[in-house]
């Protein structure tokens, strides 16, 4: 069973991104959280994920998606994580690919996002994730 | 007895570790650019008449502090109280502001010129300053004005003993660096609030277009998701905008020719069959422009001439040295912009033949090269293709 956990503090887009993902992959099983620390409790709670993605910006919570990728490569290296942001390329927040793919992350992306696009890059993650397991 | 001194003025010196240590790096305390910034003002500003100075101090610079203090207030014979302030460390820059301020902000209501010196040039010592200068200018009923006297560190090292740098031209300079940071932060923050929800307009169009059949509203789906992409490039272009005047202070010289090998790499690679062409000698050319800036109007140009020519036709740069600027002439053999989009073609949102793009690459590029004390035109004259021409001063003359 193919489970992706979606980690977005806005709520609105957090369903909209569920929905669309439930419509596009009706035999996965889509799990949700808001804040960095919420994934980390799904993700000890349920475990056998096979991709987790998330928003880079969390400020209500004072952490960032890197806290969640990070937690991801100690405790669970087989799971890709994407990250996703609205913070442009140059932005002075500490968000970019580059650094992003060095802290071990599988794929990054920047709102707004193009969703055809989107559902490919979930599909690459999952068959890596699947040869992994 | 009391002394109040006559002119008003007061003298904030920051007392670098660099410079202490006499002994070490002076042989007498006398020696310090700090005393000699003392009678220097004294000299020079003052008339010998006594004035007011506080020293601001590390524990690595205390006694050479200490030791001045003790001259210069025998000297003026002052008793204005306070005069030495420690601080921990020179790594903050923004403690060391709040100190020049609140020193230098009493009293409120007088007229009075304050000499702030950063001896030994330090980077952070500098930066203090500079934050210093921004606030004297958005907060000062008064006439007061902060005048730096700097020694760089060139000069510091070849053992020049006083070197007065007047600095009011990057003080303004500052002061606009200042805004404009805040604008870049500014920017960043409101292209992130903005694009937030521009991906949910994405995603409802998404599912939109799965539950709609009908072949017209997926027609204006398209529509509606093409304007989302066009509302994040106008957002990404402002950014750009924003951020290159923020970034273009004080900025290096940059090697023109190294500019163009990486621009010839970059189009070899986007525009395999556009001919690019180079003509003049650009060896040991500077220019003081950021160069990302200029990368910026040289790959918009390159861009909009491969557009104008299905990406099979030929771009021409041409460097011509005149006086202490540089005239680049960037021509195309495309169709040229037609009479009837000429008039305001700089302007923001005006599109040219190239109605799929935002209207904001010729604005941009004339933000940057006006930015940088340049002009670009539009050759209205040339009938062989698309003709601007540029010219930027040179900061540093061909060698």
């Amino acid at each position: 069973m193919v489970r992706i956990l979606l980690v977005e503090d806005e709520a609105k887009q957090l369903n909209r991104m569920k929905e669309i993902l439930e419509q596009t992959f009706p035999d996965y099983d889509i799990q949700t959280a808001s804040t960095p620390r919420q994934a980390i409790e799904k993700l000890n709670q349920l475990r056998a994920f096979s991709l987790l993605i998330t928003d880079y910006d969390y400020e209500q919570a004072d952490e960032t998606g890197y806290n969640l990728l990070e937690y991801c490569r100690k405790n669970l290296t087989d799971v890709p994580v994407i990250i996703i942001t609205a913070y442009g390329k140059d932005s002075e927040k500490e968000v970019r690919a580059d650094l992003s793919f060095q802290k071990g992350a599988f794929d990054f992306m920047h709102k707004p996002l193009d969703i055809q696009e989107f559902i490919e890059r979930i599909k690459r993650a999952i068959l890596i994730s699947e040869a992994l397991a | 007895m009391k002394i109040e001194p006559v002119e008003m003025t007061r003298v904030i010196l920051l007392v670098s570790p660099a410079c202490t240590q006499a002994g070490e790096l002076f042989p007498n305390y006398e020696d310090t650019i700090t005393f000699k910034s003392l009678s220097y003002i004294a000299k020079n500003k003052c008339n010998n008449e006594p004035y007011y100075y506080w020293l601001i101090y590390t524990d690595k610079s205390k006694e050479t502090a200490e030791y001045i203090d003790r001259y210069f207030s025998d000297a003026f014979g002052l008793n204005n109280q306070n005069r030495l302030h420690r601080i921990p460390s020179i790594d903050n820059a923004e403690e060391i502001c709040n100190l020049i301020l609140q020193i230098a902000s009493e009293p409120k209501n007088e007229n009075y010129t304050v000499y702030c010196d950063c001896t030994g040039g330090t980077k952070t010592m500098s930066i203090a300053m500079s934050l210093a200068c921004n606030h004297y200018n958005l907060i000062s009923e008064t006439q007061t004005h902060l005048v730096l006297t700097f020694v760089p560190p060139e000069a510091f090292n070849a053992g020049i003993s006083f070197y007065q740098y007047n600095l009011s031209r990057i003080i303004q300079q500052q002061n606009h660096f200042g805004r404009m940071q805040y604008l870049a932060r500014f920017s960043s923050i409101l292209a992130h609030e903005i694009k937030n929800p521009l991906n949910l307009i994405n995603a409802d169009l998404y599912l939109l277009g799965k539950s709609c059949a009908n072949e017209y509203s997926q027609q204006l789906i398209r529509e509606m998701e093409r304007s989302v992409n066009e509302i994040t490039q106008i957002i990404d272009n402002v950014r750009q905008v924003v951020r290159g005047e923020a970034d273009a202070s004080l900025t290096p010289a940059i090697n023109l020719n190294e500019v163009m090998r990486r621009l010839k790499i970059r189009t070899k690679g986007h525009f395999p069959s556009l001919n690019f062409v180079l003509e003049g000698d650009l060896k040991n050319i500077r220019l003081k422009i950021a160069e990302e800036k200029l990368y910026t109007v040289f790959t918009n140009l390159i861009e909009n001439a491969a557009k104008a020519t299905h990406g099979t036709g030929t771009v021409i740069f041409k460097f011509r040295l005149h006086k202490n600027k540089i005239a680049i002439d960037v021509s195309d053999n495309g169709p040229g912009i037609p009479d009837e989009l000429r008039s305001g073609l700089f302007k923001p949102m005006r599109r040219g033949i190239n109605i799929n793009g935002t209207g904001m690459g010729l604005h941009i590029m004339k933000v940057f090269v006006t930015e940088e004390g340049g002009t670009i035109c539009y050759d209205e004259n040339y009938t062989q293709g698309a003709r601007f021409l540029i010219e930027l001063p040179l900061d540093i003359s061909e060698d």
